[in-house]
């Protein structure tokens, strides 16, 4: 499921000028939903399933997990539309998919009655839910947490470095 | 096409390929009226041409048959693995792109591009990568929570193009 951050996000962007929003990132795919008439397709998936919690819970039972294309299409009243194509990479190489099944979709979900099913239903328990208000300013310096744990690994190496001279001195008296 | 009554393919979009993951069959990204195909490149442009191997680099190989066996005709660079290999990395990626003649957009310097479709409209794609994916380098074309700077860019993007996809690597 999409963040309900990123619904509020994608009808900012709509209404910006966009036709359609095509995302990635989190290898799965989500449901679409049309906002005035033009689509968003929060995630389309992946060909390299990560092996994590979410993808767990999916893969386990093989039709739930797809990746898919979307296809973007230009119809007589030249407006554009848009058609998904279920894709297989269960070969080891991707190609189309015989079981072409719509995606879900997200059409009319109220926002408090989306952010309510969202923290039901997500996966990734541990993750906050970024629902666009002023109060996710403080969910960042949690969320951004393990990237700083990564920036002090320096700091890390150098106390490895210390605790190692520390050793070898001792060792020589 | 549209005035002999059936809907005219614009373009295929994929999500994330990457060279650890099963790769597309050739010619899936190919349309029926030459329209583009577009997906987003995780990873960089290997010096390293052994395989398996571990990093998400492509080799300059791959790369080329991406282009020609898939038929891309646009990426976005806009992820979290593309500066895995460093600044120089996606400088040597952005460099063999241009010499392939694939649009590429997402970084900082070129967040949008317009690729021109066989019909003659144009098509405006949009690519930016949120900070929380764990990506910080402001190289690429990086949202925070407000998304401020894309909706900008969406705004000067839909006066020079006929129709604009945003292609967001975002959460979650």
């Amino acid at each position: 499921m999409a963040q309900p951050w990123q619904r509020v996000v994608a009808r900012e962007l709509l209404v910006a000028g966009a036709d359609a929003i095509v995302g990635c990132h989190s290898h799965l795919v989500h449901p679409v939903e049309l906002f005035d008439g033009k689509p968003v397709y929060y995630c389309v998936g992946s060909t390299s399933v990560p092996r994590n919690r979410a993808t767990l819970a999916l893969t386990r039972n093989r039709d739930s997990y797809r990746s898919v294309a979307v296809e973007m299409v230009l119809d007589d009243r030249l407006a554009m539309s848009s058609r998904t194509i279920a894709l297989d990479a269960s070969s080891g190489v991707v190609t189309e998919s015989q079981d072409q099944q719509p995606l879900p979709s997200l059409d009319g979900a109220l926002d408090s009655e989306y952010v309510a099913r969202f923290r039901v239903l997500r996966h990734k328990k541990h993750v906050p839910v970024v629902c666009a208000r002023w109060s996710d300013a403080l969910l960042v310096p949690y969320v951004e947490l393990p990237y700083r744990m990564i920036a002090l690994k320096p700091v890390a190496a150098l106390w490895h470095a210390v605790r190692y001279g520390r050793a070898r001195t001792t060792k020589k008296q | 096409m549209t005035a002999s009554g059936h809907d005219m393919s614009l373009a295929r979009f994929f999500g994330d390929i990457n060279p650890v993951g099963p790769l597309p069959a050739s010619g899936l990204f190919r349309t029926a009226e030459r329209g583009v195909g577009v997906a987003n490149l995780e990873g960089w442009l290997s010096g390293d041409t052994g395989r398996p191997r571990q990093d998400m680099g492509f080799t300059a190989e791959e790369l080329g048959r991406a282009v020609i066996e898939w038929q891309l005709g646009a990426v976005s660079v806009a992820n979290n693995h593309v500066l895995g290999g460093g600044t120089m990395r996606l400088d040597e990626l952005t460099r063999e792109l241009d010499r392939l003649g694939v649009d590429w957009f997402g970084t900082a310097e070129r967040p949008w591009t317009v690729v021109c479709l066989a019909d003659g409209s144009r098509l405006g794609l949009l690519g930016f990568v949120w900070r929380l994916t764990g990506i910080h380098s402001r190289l690429l074309n990086l949202a925070y929570l407000s998304v401020t700077r894309q909706i900008q860019q969406t705004r000067q993007l839909r006066s020079l193009c006929d129709f604009l996809v945003v292609f967001p690597h975002w959460w979650y």
